[in-house]
């Protein structure tokens, strides 16, 4: 961790003495400054409801538990980090503890992955996995995707195999699938997780819409783009017909048409969503294609969208936030046209993040950058766990070429 | 209410499973604090997002989800109010004031945010200044606030939960204006110190009536309970001042839990020497030897304030000898009232013996909070 942060820190002294946005007064008293939204979950009571209980009893620990698990909920849907931070001062004083209460410590792990402290979050999830408490099982299932996530399939297949039986078939046949593909079986894996999701048709949501993302990528890994296109519409169909928002699903979407150069669905799909970072990246990549392509006014909205994304960045890199990595490193390659900055940034990430987005990443950042052999990692890896992926084949081959025999 | 719980652990789950890569979406609370410090002179501005302050304060005050200029300008007092509650600036020991001036919005990318104009003013040219900003931190664990300053040169900051306070030391300061303050830090560090005031005052209570053979013997001249006292003192104070520079400075540094509770040791040993006598003779080496202990717990009070670069030497002096004058004041306001009543029994049960109760029973308190690290509830004011 240290070294990840020593040169980001020096980084800080330089950056930090950008000017200050300057300050105006609104031209009118009617002027809105800020829409604000009711956070409101289908079948919990609001977020403020729930505070004020929380308020009203702060050593109380269902009520803190009731308001975290509302926050937590709803940083899933809007993947805003301020509901991160709700759940987290309310749980503070249980986190203090020597030993906090099973909920509170697999809570805990939550916010710890979500923020990307893996060490903190894998220590919270071992002793859980290790004790009696019912939250042992949502723990083991939590290990196998943050194992997923950093690139170990046969770690991650031993707790989806442990786990299997003790939670739903559909999202033990995602754990299973997620674990096999990654290991090289992308086909397998499709296949029973097809079938799965023919067999579980009623499955909540949430779930639903996981295993088609995982169906998806699967699908793309093995080339089979209309089966893929197939999963990420239904997923979206779903998404719409709830009024729900799924940023994961969104930006998974994205990235599949920018890679068929649909950029005006692109555009289409993410406009009404300006402050998600992840979605504003992918809505600034369609609108320079488009600009390229001869539209004057997306040309325009890219630079904006690519200022506000660096302002952005540089920001959490102030705050010593490491979440933001992956998404500026393909910001730096894509939109910035500095691929030696993007290898820095996706070096820096591998060490937590090691998903094939990140190796297409990686592996394009040492091409561009001529730097070939920094892409070791990224092959050994490869090596490693057997992944098969076409979306790297081209890249893959090029590295090789360029590295000596 | 099964089925509710495994509704939310379904959900749960799969937001533990899924929250992993995207955690960057959005911006987390962030504060921009910018200041000026130019003598004794503070000027700056405080930038914090509006759903923030919404969210801490409730300003949509017509609930109508749409935040208007006007909502917002009708409540700067309330704004300025609770910003300013949350951070609290300071010239070396002194809290400066600051005030709220004009509010206006800024962009920063995510969102608007109200942006506060700040005046204030020390009470003097600060030789190290703090900052101690805990905005947001109570309902946001994840806020931070970064801090931009000119003091005597260009600064940053990140506050967190768990770095609120951040010192500033900056070279420029007037060798006047650094003894100043740090043989003010000295006194206030003995004066406010409950372990060294109670610790001294026990050490010092023999000089004019002792237990010698199962009785409580007066001391015969004025001279000589000052003079006792003063080798006593002395030796303390050279011992402490060398454990003090040489903590201060680095060279070494023993573990907080140890020197804390050896002090504690210290002070219940003063107190039941006077009821239990022990060592009534060469309490000169023992005074010395009190003294590296006090001296290595004194010097943390000094880490925390910081050395200024450039004048280190002065202030590690000036610090010392604020001590000293500390400690010698203490003395003096002992020493003489207790040899003029030494032969009253009304002295002797009515003040000695009871606070020489009263120090050993804080002491040996003291010393098994710091020790067994427990915690006493009714001794929390002793802290």
């Amino acid at each position: 961790m240290r070294c990840v942060l020593a040169p980001l820190a020096c980084l800080v002294c330089i950056a930090a003495a950008a000017a200050m946005e300057p300050a105006y007064t609104p031209r009118s008293d009617g002027e809105v400054l800020e829409r604000l939204t009711t956070p409101r979950l289908p079948g919990m009571a609001s977020l403020s409801e729930l505070r004020n209980q929380w308020l009203a009893q702060p050593a109380h620990l269902p009520a803190a538990l009731d308001y975290a698990r509302a926050a937590l909920e709803l940083h899933r849907r809007d993947e805003d980090p301020r509901y991160l931070g709700y759940a987290e001062a309310a749980l503070r004083p249980w986190f203090d503890r020597p030993r906090p209460p099973p909920e509170v410590v697999l809570m805990r792990a939550g916010v710890r992955v979500a923020r990307m402290d893996v060490a903190g979050a894998e220590q919270d999830l071992n002793a859980l996995i290790e004790s009696a408490a019912p939250e042992r099982h949502a723990a083991r299932l939590t290990r196998a995707h943050l194992r997923l996530t950093q690139g170990d399939p046969a770690a991650a297949l031993a707790d989806c195999q442990t786990v299997a039986g003790s939670v739903s078939p559909l999202v033990a046949a995602s754990c299973l699938a997620g674990a096999r593909g990654l290991a090289g079986d992308s086909a397998g894996a499709l296949a029973s997780l097809d079938q799965a999701l023919g067999a579980n048709a009623e499955a909540p949501l949430s779930i639903a819409n996981a295993a088609f993302i995982m169906a998806a990528e699967l699908a793309l890994r093995l080339g089979l783009e209309d089966v893929a296109r197939a999963h990420f519409e239904r997923a979206l169909a779903r998404m719409r017909a709830a009024q729900t928002t799924d940023p994961g699903l969104l930006a998974a979407y994205a990235d599949f048409l920018l890679d068929r150069s649909e950029a005006v669905q692109v555009r289409a799909l993410l406009a009404p969503y300006p402050r998600h970072d992840t979605l504003v990246l992918r809505l600034a990549l369609a609108e320079r294609a488009l600009g390229l392509a001869g539209d004057a006014t997306a040309v325009g909205a890219a630079d904006e969208h690519t200022r506000n994304l660096v302002r952005r960045f540089r920001d959490m890199r102030l705050r010593l936030d490491t979440t933001h990595l992956r998404e500026q490193a393909k910001l730096e390659l894509q939109l910035r046209q500095d691929p030696k900055g993007a290898l820095r940034l996706i070096q820096s990430s591998w060490a937590k993040l090691r998903e094939p987005i990140d190796a297409r990443i990686y592996l394009r950042a040492a091409l561009d950058s001529r730097e070939p052999e920094a892409a070791r990692p990224v092959l050994d890896w490869l090596a490693r766990t057997g992944l098969q992926d076409v979306r790297l084949a081209s890249e893959l081959a090029a590295v090789r070429a360029a590295l000596p025999r | 209410m099964t089925e509710l719980l495994a509704k939310w652990v379904c959900g749960m789950v799969y937001w533990l499973v899924f929250g992993l890569s995207s955690a960057a979406a959005h911006e987390s609370s962030t504060s921009y604090l910018q200041l000026r410090v130019d003598g004794s002179q503070v000027s700056g501005r405080w930038d914090i997002a509006l759903r923030d302050l919404e969210y801490a304060l409730g300003l949509d005050t017509n609930n109508d989800s749409a935040l208007t200029w006007a909502e917002v300008r009708d409540q700067h007092a309330r704004i300025g109010r609770y910003a300013l509650g949350h951070l609290v600036l300071r010239a070396d020991l002194d809290a400066c004031r600051i005030t709220a001036g004009r509010l206006q919005i800024a962009d920063h990318g995510s969102g608007r945010y109200a942006s506060l104009e700040l005046d204030g003013q020390c009470p003097h040219e600060p030789v190290s200044l703090s900052l101690d900003y805990d905005l947001l931190f109570d309902i946001d664990a994840l806020h931070r606030g970064l801090l931009n300053l000119e003091f005597r040169g260009s600064h940053t900051g990140l506050f967190s939960p768990g770095e609120h306070v951040l010192r500033f030391q900056a070279a420029g300061a007037s060798g006047w204006a650094v003894f100043s303050q740090y043989f003010r830090a000295g006194l206030a560090h003995v004066w406010t110190g409950w372990d060294h005031m109670l610790f001294l005052a026990g050490l010092f209570l023999p000089a004019v009536l002792r237990r010698h053979a199962g009785r409580w013997q007066p001391a015969e001249r004025m001279r000589s309970a000052l003079a006792d006292t003063a080798i006593m003192a002395s030796a303390f104070t050279l011992a402490h001042a060398l454990t003090l520079s040489l903590a201060a400075t680095g060279v070494f540094a023993p573990p907080t839990r140890w020197v804390e509770s050896a002090v504690a040791a210290t002070v219940l040993f003063a107190g039941l020497n006077n009821l239990v006598p022990m060592v009534y003779r060469g309490l000169f080496w023992l005074a010395g030897a009190f003294g590296l202990v006090h001296g290595a717990a004194m010097a943390g009070a000094l880490i925390e304030l910081g050395l200024p670069p450039g004048n280190r030497v002065w202030a590690l002096l000036a610090f010392n000898l604020g001590v000293e004058v500390a400690q010698l004041a203490v003395v003096l306001a002992v020493i003489p009232p207790s040899f003029l009543f030494r032969r009253s029994a009304a002295y002797r049960w009515g003040v000695l013996v009871p606070g020489a109760v009263f120090i050993t029973l804080v002491g040996a308190v003291w010393l098994a909070q710091r020790a067994l690290d427990i915690e006493l509830a009714f001794m929390g004011w002793l802290r």
